[in-house]
């Protein structure tokens, strides 16, 4: 944006808007705050944690990009049911969505660069890798900053909106930002080597069970009345088994993402998409109560 | 640059997006596309060259009883050296008399790690040779 444009606006917007141009932009600077801190807050986990420093300049360039792009839907839409501000328009939620980019940014350069993992003798290419890579939990943190420290009344309303498919679209988001947490570290295929086949299963069949009574059984807040018109067996099948699919999937992109894949026969890489399976079943099944 | 603002007098300030917020979804956005079309202009360059270290001294100090050796490894290549083995050995003509090595965790391509070898006996008294051994991919 030119400073021309700035400059016009800081002289009409008084004029043109008497009532509430100033206040709708404080207002805005103090979102802005809010979504500082829960970019912090969201974060924090992979800030301090040194794969992600390497993986900042080792992963791969395309994969890292696809990344990026795959994030963007997501802000959007998470913008949309419960952003920093309250979000009338789809332009708003894609404003936001870039905000919370922007502020990410902002918050993982300067941190970095307070660590010591970014310094002026970093190569761009690494400052672009390891900034881009705390924008998945970053941006996410900075748009539900809102539903989780500021008023909601716009967000519950949203919440009431969002049909079947906002259902699965914040089981997404839920299972995307916890995996994110994890999938940069080595320990997801230590895990999986570490475990015979039958602990791979078990382990599968325990993160369903835990999916299905995070949703509708241990009563925390925001949780489902399992619909009265159908049998439990088809509210298991229709909500906590595509769940968990839907959370094995992006577990399995997420470790191909990170190059957790690479070279691992398809029986390792099951297993690691399992493990990995487990924090993207629980972010998926308490996405409701986080996001 | 606000549209809206000069037309929606009088609405409730939420209706007008507020320059500020134009402005953060802006710099988002360039910030995003900025980084996005780097990563892919060098994903695509197809610049994928393996890992090819250079050791060299870049300052000897007396360290303690003996010598401190600090030494920069810079990656030529394009691809990360993971757990890189550094040593230094000092010859006194064909003898090796003292002998130092030292790990790297990470060498990004194109990018220099710097680390700092102990030796007992005066490297500049004696000839050094200081040389990768060898690294993991990562």
């Amino acid at each position: 944006m030119s400073v021309d444009a700035v400059r016009g606006v800081a002289i009409h917007l008084p004029i043109s808007i008497p009532t509430g141009g100033a206040d709708a932009n404080r207002a805005y600077a103090i979102g802005m705050a809010r979504a500082f801190g829960g970019a912090l807050l969201f974060s924090l986990p992979i800030l301090m944690t040194m794969e992600t420093w390497s993986l900042g300049f080792s992963m791969d360039r395309l994969r890292l990009a696809l990344l990026m792009v795959s994030l963007l839907p997501l802000l959007v839409g998470l913008a949309y049911y419960s952003g920093f501000e309250d979000t009338m328009h789809l332009r708003d939620a894609v404003l936001d969505a870039f905000a919370a980019i922007a502020v990410t940014t902002v918050m993982a350069a300067i941190f970095l660069l307070l660590f010591g993992a970014l310094d002026t003798d970093t190569q761009p290419s690494e400052w672009v890798g390891k900034i881009a890579l705390q924008a998945v939990p970053g941006s996410i943190g900075a748009l539900v900053a809102q539903s989780q420290f500021g008023s909601n009344e716009t967000e519950q309303r949203r919440r009431r909106e969002s049909g079947e498919l906002g259902e699965y679209f914040f089981m997404c988001a839920g299972a995307l930002f916890l995996a994110a947490n994890i999938a940069p570290t080595e320990e997801v295929v230590l895990i999986a080597q570490m475990m015979t086949p039958w602990q791979s299963l078990a382990l599968a069949v325990l993160a369903l069970i835990l999916m299905h009574l995070f949703v509708y059984g241990a009563g925390f807040r925001g949780q489902h009345e399992p619909p009265s018109d159908r049998s439990s067996l088809a509210i298991f099948v229709k909500f906590s088994l595509n769940g968990y699919l839907l959370a094995l999937g992006i577990s399995a992109y997420l470790c191909w993402l990170f190059g957790r894949l690479d070279g691992l026969a398809l029986a390792e890489s099951v297993q690691a998409t399992i493990v990995l399976g487990l924090p993207a079943a629980i972010g998926a099944a308490s996405a409701r109560l986080v996001l | 640059m606000n549209p809206r603002a000069s037309t929606h007098h009088g609405r409730k300030t939420r209706d007008v997006t507020p320059i500020a917020e134009w402005m953060a979804g802006l710099l988002g956005a360039g910030l995003f596309l900025a980084g996005l079309s780097f990563l892919v202009a060098e994903g695509l360059q197809g610049e994928d060259r393996p890992g090819a270290i250079a050791v060299y001294v870049s300052e000897i100090l007396p360290a303690g009883d003996g010598y401190l050796v600090r030494y920069k490894a810079h990656n030529r290549g394009s691809r990360t050296v993971a757990d890189l083995h550094v040593s230094a050995r000092l010859y006194d003509g064909a003898e090796e008399i003292d002998r130092s090595d030292a790990v790297l965790d990470y060498v990004p391509g194109d990018s220099t790690r710097e680390g700092g070898f102990y030796l007992r006996e005066d490297p500049q008294r004696y000839r050094l040779e200081i040389r990768p051994e060898g690294y993991q991919e990562p």
